[in-house]
């Protein structure tokens, strides 16, 4: 079986704990395009840390600079220890990578997918077919060893691909987008995969625009938006913090009357996404909902539906950038 | 991980590629016979006579040979512009492989293809009547030559796939510079029987060297100054051309 080494054992052989990642004010420049703008934080080993935004925002070319396939023109960044900059090789030998685009050969088998994967961390031979095999297992894929890769469903070519960022045992993985485009049943197996690289030990940096994935398998997220951090904490804080839930109710009433409402300041009333549909939100709820209650009541009016919103990530993305995810990436 | 393991873990992929695909396998293999039949057998009726040592289709083989690799050769950055396409280079390039073997280790495989291809030329040629005046040690050297060239022409190919922002350009260039490096080389005519311009163009041509040397293996037998001069000048040619992708190559994956 595959060793990993558990953050008690690295924190003992090195002394002290190196930590997985370090982003040291780092800024990324494109001519005069601001990819990534004054941007820090740390890992600590054995962590899930996702980064949450949406496209553009800056989360695959964190995780290109620490991939060192491309430099900060600005600041520092480290990884396992060894700086980007200079210490390429040893970061790329000590990381693992799953990117969002296709990274497996649609000609070769999955097998031979792997083996060549081995190859290129310097596993040959014997060992990288024994390799091969063991993480074929450990993604459910060994009765398609033999199959190549282009007959294979969306899902199992990801399966694959995350086995083929597995194969120098890596202490830190970069999953891109892990779950793009999959059905819910291949996700939820994805999001196994990550518990079980978390409860080995190794540490996990994963990028995703899914506010549910950031929730659940997260044990650190950073909100980012146009190149900037705009929070960092456990999912459980950024909604404390940022978010306060909300109740709908859906009332079905003439438009003037709507408008007053909506105009009325002590109620607080926002309007819904749709036509019939009015928010409230704000540690207040509960006493301005029962007035708004009240004043339907003594209109005759019955709500047709209410419903409460628990506090949620995309509210919190909403309290930092001002707009919600999807939002962002209609524009 | 050492220089020559990471050219076989590239090596590994192309050669599992080819094996899944029988089609190529015979296309590459029938190929370079069957530019030999039109070629010879068209043109010998109307031009013999005014070649050095009076057989087109020796000439010809020469020809042949060189323009198989080429063609061969030309195309061989087109697998790594697909990898550019996809995740695919990205991945490799994210591991600690080195990035010279990603070109040496192409080069190795093209040059395993179209050593086979002239070999092959070489046997067909044997049942048209060519009997190479250098004999069968001629005919090694021949296949050192063009894998030279081969190395070289492969190189350009993959600075062309790299440098290029998709692959309808990389058609584009090829399809452009493809026949003019034909014609200003001795593929066609030979070097005496060119007006002056186009003989100093033409010995510029890489390909005239790979030409002049294997066509006097094949003709006049061992002919050691121009063969020398030739395996010099297609020397110098891989060395250039390979440090000029290594340095592309490099300064791009840096800063990228």
């Amino acid at each position: 079986m595959i060793s990993y080494q558990t953050t008690a054992e690295r924190e003992n052989s090195s002394g002290t704990a190196v930590p997985a990642i370090v982003m040291d004010k780092v800024s990324k420049r494109y001519g005069s395009k601001v990819a990534l703008d004054n941007v820090s934080f740390r890992v600590q080993a054995g962590e899930v840390f996702g980064l949450l935004g949406p496209n553009g925002a800056g989360k695959t070319t964190t995780i290109r600079i620490l991939l060192s396939l491309c430099f900060p023109t600005q600041g520092r960044a480290l990884v396992n220890g060894y700086d980007v900059t200079t210490q390429g090789v040893e970061v790329r030998r000590s990381v693992g990578w799953v990117p969002q685009d296709r990274s497996a050969d649609l000609r070769l088998t999955a097998f031979q997918n792997l083996i060549f994967a081995c190859g290129l961390y310097g596993v040959m031979g014997r060992a990288a077919a024994q390799r091969a095999d063991e993480l074929l297992a450990v993604v459910n894929l060994t009765a398609d060893r033999g199959r190549r890769v282009k007959d294979f469903s969306g899902g199992m070519r990801r399966r694959l691909e995350i086995a083929m960022g597995l194969v120098n045992e890596p202490k830190v993985i970069f999953l891109d987008e892990p779950t793009l485009g999959l059905d819910i049943q291949t996700r939820y197996t994805i999001w196994n995969y990550v518990q079980s690289l978390r409860k080995r030990g190794s540490t996990v940096l994963l990028t995703t625009h899914y506010l549910e994935e950031a929730d659940s398998l997260c044990d650190r997220i950073a909100i980012i938006d146009e190149g900037r951090i705009k929070a960092l904490n456990t999912p459980l804080q950024l909604k404390r913090n940022f978010a306060t839930g909300r109740i709908e109710i859906e009332v079905s009433l003439p438009p003037e009357t709507r408008a007053e409402l909506l105009a009325e300041q002590d109620l607080g009333l926002k309007p819904g996404q749709k036509e019939d549909v009015f928010l409230i939100n704000g540690d207040d709820k509960i006493p301005r909902l029962t007035r708004f209650l009240g004043l339907l009541s003594a209109a005759g009016v019955v709500p047709t539906r209410i419903e409460t919103r628990e506090p949620s990530l995309d509210e919190v993305f909403l309290a930092l950038a001002g707009r919600t995810i999807a939002q962002v990436e209609a524009e | 991980m050492n220089f020559l393991r990471c050219n076989q873990v590239v090596l590994y992929r192309w050669i599992a590629h080819l094996l899944h695909d029988p089609i190529s396998l015979v296309t590459v293999l029938v190929q370079p016979l069957l530019w030999l039949v039109l070629f010879g057998n068209q043109m010998s009726s109307i031009t013999s006579g005014s070649i050095p040592g009076g057989s087109y289709i020796a000439f010809m083989t020469a020809s042949s040979a060189v323009m198989t690799v080429f063609n061969s050769a030309i195309y061989g950055g087109l697998e790594m512009l697909f990898d550019r396409e996809t995740g695919i280079f990205d991945r490799i390039l994210a591991s600690p492989i080195s990035r010279v073997a990603l070109i040496t280790g192409r080069f190795t495989y093209i040059i395993g293809i179209t050593t086979v291809q002239c070999a092959l030329l070489f046997i067909g040629a044997l049942f048209l009547g060519v009997r190479p005046a250098g004999g069968i040690p001629g005919v090694l050297v021949i296949l050192v030559i063009n894998a030279l060239f081969c190395a070289g022409v492969t190189t350009v190919s993959m600075i062309l796939a790299f440098v290029v922002p998709s692959h309808p350009q990389f058609f584009s260039i090829i399809g452009f510079a493809g026949l003019p490096i034909l014609f200003l080389s001795s593929a066609l005519v030979p070097l005496n029987r060119m007006p002056e311009w186009l003989r100093v163009i033409s010995s510029l041509n890489p390909m005239t060297h790979a030409i002049e040397a294997t066509r006097s293996l094949v003709i006049t037998g061992w002919d050691f100054r121009t063969l020398g001069m030739m395996f010099g000048l297609l020397i110098a040619f891989d060395a250039v051309i390979l440090l000029v992708a290594a340095r592309i190559f490099s300064k791009r994956l840096g800063g990228r």
